[in-house]
């Protein structure tokens, strides 16, 4: 059975691709970029080289696969410009369904964000939770769009599914997307940390080997039109450096400090992004979002698809070991 | 004491933000809005995240029927109502010569006649409440006269006198009147997306409907009469106080056409077909700056 995925050079398609070749699966992994390919050498793998902006290329892509899964995304919170999300992110999307479709597709496994359907309130949110508070950013409002363009498919017998990680972080390659990870590093170089003041609200950090399961997981027991969300345990911010700090075992010093100069820091920096394109270090979308409760509940992909979640310590653990050593290599 | 709120509007944008915060302060609540935009969604999950009382009604608020049935359901069921929240509403730029007469009639009959009903039929059951408010959405384009908003400007201008007045008139009794009136709501996808097209400054005056609401409610409790979120605008309208007339229209003039320019090319992006696949949230627009 051949597999493809498009994102195969980002840091969650490339462990994607790279599990299933290990696994002895021949995937097709559409990049852009030569340089890329390096990190998807494997006998399994076959490169082609394209965009998902342009239907020809994903056509020869996909030539003679079964299932794909469209992990690629433009998954950060600022860009130059804010379309690229949209056009990234929805229209990328619906050309993959398309060729897709052309196919005949035996299954169409969209990686979805669990940002789609927001913060929490008292309980952990799972994925019949309607979206309560506005939305935070373009990412999530591109995401949820490419949503509901794969329903708007499968309602049309589409073999569409979507999976929704949450934060994710664990061993992988350097990415925009693994923001954890760089909070991580930068734990460990600089051995301070700035954090905001009563950090109670919880978040969900997912490891990254557990979402890449998932995944596979999805592909075989998932069923059509559904969405699981791959998550792992819920932390504060607090609880999370605690873990962090633990697993650099090095003494380190957190800082905490009220929300506001956070947010006003923020706020300038978006205003300099805005006027000067000097990408902001946070947004103000970022610092309210640290203040707030996004739990999840991944009890649906447990029961349904058999995932499984890595106690949230041992996976902080595995990921410091990863960093550290790529930090020295 | 706890309260128990009735909120119109409360199934989008800023009406469903009041809807939560009022949960999380512990009110109880009914909450009234259009059928089929997801108002048993959100009733369901405000039950399952506070513990207090929720009940709901559909329906369009836009004919006098409505608005009379409403009123005497709250009536018959015997709820004590003390909360008061007039959020539905409905806006946009037009050029008022293009329109039908219908959306301005429309603006009129939600935005003025609903909410005056209302407060009128209820006040006598917030009366008989031990201390009751009553919070009206008005906006700041009551506050500045710009083309393009000619009536919806103007409903708001009326919910401003209206209020004002209406809190005068029951100063001494146990219901206190405030007025809201925010400037650029991040409520909703496409308002999201047109604020792109803005400059930087209104952009920052944006806010999200989570902060206004927490806002609003907090000031309204503390009986404040005039409320205007976000420090910018804030500042921004104080300072506009100052200016004489002719910078003041100048600005305004420019700020409006800005928005209405704003939703002209998103618009004619969304008739190309840049952007076809919104066509479906584009139909669902609801402008409230």
């Amino acid at each position: 059975m051949n597999t493809f995925i498009s994102g195969a050079s980002g840091y969650l398609g490339q462990r994607l691709a790279m599990r299933l070749a290990e696994n002895g699966e021949k995937v097709h992994a559409l990049i852009r970029n030569p340089i890329a390919a390096k990190i998807l050498d494997h006998p399994n793998i076959k490169i082609f080289y394209g965009d998902i902006l342009d239907i020809e290329s994903i056509r020869k892509a996909m030539k003679g696969c079964e299932v794909v899964f469209h992990v690629a995304a433009l998954a950060r919170v600022w860009t130059k410009d804010p379309n690229d999300f949209y056009k990234i992110n929805v229209e990328g999307t619906s050309n993959m369904i398309r060729v897709s479709q052309e196919m005949t597709i035996s299954k169409f496994i969209l990686t979805s964000s669990t940002g789609t359907i927001g913060p929490s309130l008292n309980h952990p949110n799972n994925e019949d939770t309607p979206r309560w508070s506005s939305f935070n950013n373009d990412y999530e409002i591109s995401k949820s769009l490419a949503e509901k363009e794969l329903l708007k498919f499968v309602a049309g017998g589409f073999p569409g599914l979507i999976v929704m990680p949450s934060r994710i972080f664990g061993p992988g390659i350097a990415s925009p997307s693994s923001g954890i990870n760089r909070v991580i590093v930068g734990f460990m170089n600089k051995r301070f940390a700035i954090i905001p003041k009563q950090s109670h609200p919880k978040g969900n950090y997912a490891y990254i080997d557990d979402i890449v399961t998932g995944h596979i997981l999805a592909r075989e027991k998932g069923e059509i039109g559904e969405k699981y969300i791959l998550g792992g345990e819920n932390k504060s911010i607090g609880q999370l450096f605690e873990v962090i700090k633990k697993g650099v075992n090095k003494r380190g010093l957190i800082i905490e400090i009220p929300i506001w100069p956070m947010m006003h820091f923020s706020l300038i920096s978006q205003f300099l992004a805005d006027r000067f394109g000097i990408e902001p270090k946070i947004t103000p979308d970022f610092v309210k979002r640290l203040n707030q409760d996004s739990a999840f509940d991944c009890s649906k992909a447990i029961s349904k698809l058999g995932y499984s979640i890595t106690p949230f310590e041992q996976a902080v653990g595995s990921t410091i070991q990863f960093l550290s050593k790529s930090q020295l290599s | 004491m706890k309260h128990f709120v009735l909120i119109t509007g409360a199934s989008e944008g800023l009406g469903k933000s009041f809807a939560i915060e009022s949960a999380r302060r512990g009110m109880d609540l009914f909450l009234v809005s259009l059928p089929d935009s997801g108002l048993p969604d959100l009733c369901g999950l405000i039950k399952s995240n506070f513990d207090v009382f929720v009940d709901f009604l559909e329906l369009d608020l836009t004919d006098d029927q409505s608005c009379m049935h409403l009123i005497s359901l709250v009536k018959s069921k015997n709820y004590p109502i003390s909360f008061l929240i007039n959020n539905a509403g409905v806006g946009g730029n037009y050029r008022f010569a293009n329109e039908r007469f219908e959306v301005f009639n429309q603006m009129i009959q939600l935005n003025i006649k609903a909410l005056a009903m209302i407060t009128h039929e209820l006040l006598g059951v917030l009366q008989n409440q031990e201390c009751a408010f009553v919070l009206n959405v008005s906006s700041m384009a009551a506050h500045f006269e710009g083309p393009y908003k000619q009536v919806y400007g103007a409903t708001k201008s009326f919910i401003f006198y209206f209020s004002n007045s209406l809190c005068l008139e029951l100063k001494d009794t146990n219901v206190h009147v405030s007025v809201l009136s925010p400037g650029g709501i991040s409520s909703n996808i496409n308002l999201i997306r047109k604020s792109h097209h803005l400059d930087t400054f209104s952009r920052l005056t944006f806010l999200d409907p989570e902060f206004v609401a927490a806002y609003a409610i907090k000031k309204c409790l503390e009986k404040k009469m005039e409320i205007i979120p976000g420090m910018l605008t804030r500042g921004y309208f104080l300072f506009s106080k100052l200016l004489p007339r002719f910078i003041k229209e100048k600005l305004v003039k420019n700020t409006t056409t800005q928005i209405f320019n704003a939703q002209t090319v998103f618009n004619r992006k969304v008739k190309n077909g840049e952007t076809t696949r919104e066509k479906l949230e584009e139909s669902r627009i609801k402008n409230v700056i």
